[in-house]
């Protein structure tokens, strides 16, 4: 068994959520081609003189592409079947430019790993959505990112999957009033195991971070989060929230949380939230007394409970899928 | 807003030493003929004597924790294990030696059994050399004593008990403190009794380069009630002290204990204690702990709510000062229907000092309707400080309800202008916002310990803001 997905700072090994096994399911990569990109020019080459931002893509061994990122959302459409695929992108957002980027990933009997690095400069901002839809594919998404003065990140991804979804991201809000948000949404279901770890670091003054977490478990799924903010000594006035909200469909299903807050500046404000359990009862119950039978108004309710990451999607046409997709989890029906 | 930077207060009430003067002291160090000497001098039953041993061998092959502070300063070859006073046990201070009757004096102990306790236990380094108990608590079957003599005198009860709540290999520091064990209080409240007045066992470790491992044991029968306390305290020296002492709690089918403890060990003092409670159906065990003095602190009580409708509720306040390391929570574990949990921890670093929450809620699978909520705040006076706050929690019943919440940050300016506006100093209104902050705590105590930890809490913020 292999450890990876390390807390950022331990507790005890009994506790079960220092790290998450995997046997080994890296697996040997194949060419891959069957990705589309749309909404963005593609170069093979450094563009010169370069006025937008720009997506430095490769898909491992064999595609390495420059996208030319302009106001336009651009979208990155993968479909693996059978497939074995290493993506690495870094994303670059020169000072004062803006940019929203989508990748919409969907996979079945593969496995997937994903780096992807956000390099924001001064005053730049990036809006990324990952949505990720697999069946009985391992995947691995690892983000990192660093923010300058005035720099914005907005990351949310969406997964919904029955293997092992392993995400890891670590962002450092450098400069003075960088800010990241991160939001994620997920339902895992049969025997899935998703192990969240995000990690952002309050480095400058003023800065901001943001985690908001909200799941469903059917079946016998487990999830594991581990949400960490960490204020560096000198990120004064800064601010950190963490909100985490699991709701267990199933009694089968269990959740594991590690909220944390590492404080070594005093003029900070940090707070942390997080609950897990079955819907209520009670809000259920008045759904279903106004008409709406008891899958539809689960369905309702966990849409709502997943509203503050939906409206951080901005493709209408992709917001629509993940509903559709909480619905089709709501009546057991496949992704 | 100008800030109050003064110099640490370094003189403490309990920060008096006695000359290191002992009826027999343990070479330095650790190994099987250590082990075989602390149970000779205490006369012990041969299945004690194996109990010890496997503790040892289970010590020897388990690694120091891979997280929390750092303990790499802790060498059991520079530590003295067991340390006779040289008293006997007395049942009255009267027979007690000056010096150490002296020190109890100062400690506020006799008082304090005169004034509200129901009995008392003193233990001096490695042995009890004080210990009562009403009279009319004997006659109505209330057993008080210490552990060597339950062993002696009750041992098919410690045998049922001992070591079945904690047991050898729960860690490396409690297979240390299984080896060489000495002191401590045993209690069994009989069905049905309530004891309305407290009883407190104290715990002075005076002698230098030496470590106190006292194991309390405590029964409460079904539908008993019981609120014991707990102090601890020691001089300050230059080297490294170990406390490694281990409390295990029984309470039966609606019983109810009240486990109250304020440890002020002294800051060369390396605390790795161990305080566990299995709670059977309809059973309450409420922890109240304030943790002030000490180097390095390791201190997770943990609750087992074993039984259906059991409840448990942890109330807890630490106070991290100039180079101390305060790494304190709580863990519980759901396992029967319909349990409950409260947990409310607040932490106060200063000057320096390292504050840790960390924290374990379980529920387990047939741990239908538990409930569990948490909330931890951590309070920084300064930057040199620090403030962590480590929450796991393992989920696994669906019916379950449970929150959490945690806040960090600096007193709220406002809150001091507010207080400054209606005629308090800056440095006034900061003691008031700390003190209404560790309220919560204080209000769970009788009321002669919240004093004390008022005055605890103002030794400590006179360093910094007073």
């Amino acid at each position: 068994m292999q450890k990876i997905n390390k807390s950022p700072v331990l507790t005890s090994n009994n506790f079960g959520i220092n790290y998450f096994f995997v046997e080994n399911v890296f697996e040997k990569l194949k060419p891959f081609k069957n990705f589309k990109i749309t909404n963005c020019d593609t170069q093979e080459k450094e563009p010169e003189n370069i006025t937008y931002p720009i997506c430095e893509f490769s898909v491992r061994p064999n595609v390495c592409k420059k996208l030319c990122l302009n106001e336009s959302t651009a979208k990155v459409e993968f479909n693996l079947d059978g497939d074995s695929v290493f993506n690495e992108q870094k994303i670059e957002v020169k000072s004062g430019l803006k940019t929203k980027i989508i990748f919409d990933f969907s996979a079945q009997n593969s496995f997937l790993f994903n780096k992807i690095i956000f390099d924001l400069k001064e005053e730049s901002f990036c809006d990324a959505v990952f949505v990720i839809n697999t069946k009985n594919t391992n995947n691995f998404l690892n983000f990192e990112s660093v923010l300058q003065k005035n720099a914005k990140l907005n990351l949310t991804f969406a997964t919904f999957s029955n293997t092992k979804s392993i995400f890891n991201v670590f962002s450092k809000n450098l400069g003075e009033n960088s800010e990241t948000n991160l939001n994620t949404m997920y339902i895992t279901r049969e025997g899935g195991k998703i192990d969240l770890n995000l990690f952002v670091q309050n480095i400058g003054k003023n800065t901001k971070a943001n985690i908001n977490s909200n799941g469903a478990l059917l079946d016998s799924a487990e999830k594991s989060f581990k949400g960490t903010i960490d204020f560096l000594k000198g990120a004064q006035k800064s601010f950190g929230a963490e909100k985490e909200y699991c709701v267990l469909l199933s009694s089968g299903a269990i959740s594991k949380s590690l909220p944390m807050l590492l404080c070594g500046e005093e003029d900070v404000t940090g707070s942390h939230s997080s609950s897990s359990g079955k819907l209520d009862e009670n809000q259920l119950f008045y759904l279903m007394s106004r008409g709406l039978n008891k899958k539809e108004a689960t369905s309702l309710l966990l849409k709502a409970k997943f509203n503050s990451g939906l409206k951080q999607i901005f493709d209408e046409e992709l917001k629509n899928k993940i509903l559709e997709k909480i619905d089709r989890s709501v009546y057991g029906k496949s992704f | 807003m100008a800030k109050t930077e003064l110099d640490e207060l370094n003189t403490n009430i309990y920060d008096f030493k006695k000359k290191d003067d002992y009826a027999y002291k343990m070479k330095k160090g650790l190994n099987a003929n250590i082990v075989k000497e602390i149970s000779k001098q205490k006369n012990e039953p041969e299945w004690m004597l194996k109990l010890r041993l496997q503790a040892l061998e289970i010590y020897n092959k388990l690694s120091l924790p891979d997280w929390g502070p750092d303990l790499s300063e802790l060498d059991m070859n520079n530590l003295a294990t067991y340390v006779k006073p040289k008293s006997e046990q007395k049942s009255s201070w009267e027979q007690v030696p000056d010096d150490i009757k002296d020190t109890f004096e100062r400690l506020g102990i006799p008082k304090a059994e005169r004034d509200y306790l129901a009995g008392v236990g003193a233990q001096y380094d490695s042995e009890v050399v004080y210990h009562s108990i009403k009279d009319e608590l004997i006659k109505q079957g209330v057993i008080y004593t210490d552990i060597d003599t339950a062993i002696k005198e009750y041992p098919e009860m410690v045998k049922k008990y001992f070591s079945k709540c904690v047991p050898l290999a729960d860690h490396k520091f409690i297979a240390l403190h299984y080896a060489v064990f000495s002191g401590g209080s045993f209690v069994y409240v009989p069905k049905g009794k309530k004891l309305e007045m407290p009883l407190q066992s104290y715990y002075r470790l005076n002698s230098p380069e030496s470590g106190q491992f006292e194991h309390t044991l405590i029964v409460v029968d079904e539908g008993a009630s019981l609120h014991f306390i707990e102090g601890c305290s020691a001089p300050k020296y230059s080297k490294i002290n170990l406390h490694a002492g281990c409390v295990e709690l029984f309470v039966k089918k609606n019983g109810y204990l009240r486990y109250s403890t304020i440890e002020n060990w002294s800051k060369n003092m390396l605390n790795l204690n161990t305080k566990k409670a299995i709670i059977d159906s309809g059973g309450e065990v409420d922890w109240v702990s304030g943790s002030f003095g000490s180097k390095i602190s390791m201190l997770y009580p943990m609750s087992i709510l074993k039984g259906d409708n059991s409840k448990t509720e942890f109330t807890g306040i630490s106070f991290a000062g100039h180079g101390q390391n305060l790494d304190t929570g709580f863990k519980v574990v759901h396992i029967g229907k319909n349990t409950k949990s409260v947990i409310n921890s607040r932490s106060i670093s200063k000057n320096g000092g390292i504050s840790t929450y960390r924290s374990f809620v379980y529920v387990m699978k047939n741990a239908q309707n538990a409930k569990c909520s948490v909330s931890c705040d951590g309070l920084m006076l300064d930057s040199k400080s620090r403030s962590d706050t480590i929450p796991v929690s393992n989920i696994q019943n669906q019916s379950v309800v449970f929150s959490h919440e945690a806040t960090v940050g600096k007193i709220s300016e406002e809150a001091i202008f507010y207080l400054m506006t209606r005629g308090l100093s800056e440095e006034d209104a900061k003691a008031l916002i700390v003190k209404g902050f560790s309220n919560p705590v204080s209000k769970e105590l009788p009321m002669e310990y919240a004093v004390e930890m008022n005055r605890l809490i103002n030794l400590e913020l006179e360093g910094s803001i007073g």
